[in-house]
């Protein structure tokens, strides 16, 4: 299950998200597709795709790599932590 | 000596509580300035043993240029031995330690109690005109206190030089700055006839002016964010927001101020400038040109 990380600001701008990193002051901004997996955490990598296809009408395959690459991008960033 | 103190008005917030006397009057004359409502939230203030701090690493935070060590749990904030806040709900709890309270210290927990309450502690000079505000943020060193010299030159009220408070839902600003300060320079060449009202100097040399109000309240319309350019995205926006307000200690301060930052970006325009073009941007957008038409 991933999960946001307690120290991450929220900005919400509607087609997009802003987040920053409290203790680092480091900010990451998040398209779309980002915004729309990140208001699905906490989640599994399995329901982060399928919001993905349900959403923009993608394939499979691609909602799966795209979920996995977002996912492991925002946690080596320490935005979200797997538990 | 331990009193039973008055009650005095922080913003929307009433402070009471059992401290000695001399730091009651000190905090009431650093953080008593109310806005216009009755208070809605509370800090109270006692004195007593600290509750052990957390197994966590501190924070070494600088203040008054010592290493201070800071501890957070959840909405507890540990000030080294000498304060710690609760949060309960929009309220806070301080208690005092036995060791001495830097101002810096009381700064913090101040700050963090105003956050909690979806109050935003904008690093701004507010320049003001018929009830309306202007603020001018950038990092340290980008020239808001020279602006807001040359603006008080040209007439117009400096509300804040760095400190004021902002509630996004109205964008009522309130100053909380005892003065401007400026190089000797920079009043000779900006404002010389303000010259004779310097009425000491700070620890950085600054000539201290009794220009600002602290207390006076005005309508924020907008925010001009020095060494950016003209036009920011919305990101750039939300940046420089952050970058002016800080970051909140507690989770209870984050949740309220990441929700204030929401509110305040579809309300507030946020537009870059620069040292040559600052002056003319907040005289207009305050109508200093279109008065008399």
């Amino acid at each position: 299950m991933w999960q946001v990380d307690v120290d991450v600001l929220v900005t919400d701008l509607g087609d997009e998200l802003v987040l920053m990193q409290a203790a680092s002051s480091q900010m990451f901004e998040l398209n779309a597709s980002g915004r729309l997996a990140w208001q699905t955490l906490p989640a599994t990598t399995e329901q982060v795709r399928a919001a993905l296809i349900e959403m923009f009408d993608i394939d499979a395959d691609q909602a799966q790599a795209d979920a996995h690459a977002l996912l492991h991008d925002l946690a080596a960033r320490n935005l979200i932590h797997h538990r | 000596m331990i009193e039973e103190i008055e009650a005095f008005t922080s913003l929307d917030t009433q402070v009471s509580g059992v401290v000695e006397a001399q730091t009651f009057q000190a905090l009431h004359r650093r953080w008593g300035y109310g806005t216009e409502t009755a208070p809605v939230r509370s800090i109270v203030l006692s004195s007593g043993v600290l509750p052990p701090v957390p197994p966590v690493l501190p924070m070494n935070l600088m203040l008054a240029q010592v290493p201070f060590p800071v501890w957070v749990s959840g909405d507890e904030v540990w000030l080294g031995e000498a304060l710690y806040l609760k949060v309960s709900g929009r309220n806070v709890h301080l208690t005092l330690g036995r060791t001495a309270i830097p101002e810096e210290a009381w700064m913090l927990a101040f700050t963090e109690a105003h956050r909690v309450g979806g109050w935003l502690p904008l690093h701004a000079a507010v320049l003001t005109r018929l009830g309306q505000g202007v603020g001018i943020t950038g990092v340290s060193g980008a020239g808001k206190s020279t602006a807001a010299l040359r603006l008080a030159g040209a007439g117009l009220t400096v509300l804040s030089e760095d400190q004021a408070w902002l509630r996004p839902e109205d964008q009522r600003v309130v100053g909380f700055d005892q003065h401007l300060r400026a190089f000797k320079d920079s009043l000779e060449t900006f404002a010389p006839h303000l010259l004779d009202s310097v009425i000491g100097r700070d620890v950085h040399g600054k000539c201290m002016l009794p220009l600002t109000q602290p207390g006076g309240k005005a309508t924020l319309r907008g925010l001009l964010v020095l060494g950016q350019p003209a036009l920011l995205t919305t990101a750039q926006r939300v940046r420089a927001i952050w970058e002016t307000v800080g970051v909140p200690l507690t989770q209870a301060g984050r949740t309220a101020s990441a929700l204030a930052v929401n509110v305040l970006l579809s309300h507030l325009e946020v537009v870059g400038t620069t040292r040559d073009t600052v002056a003319f941007s907040v005289q207009e957008r305050l109508g200093v040109f279109s008065s008399g038409k």
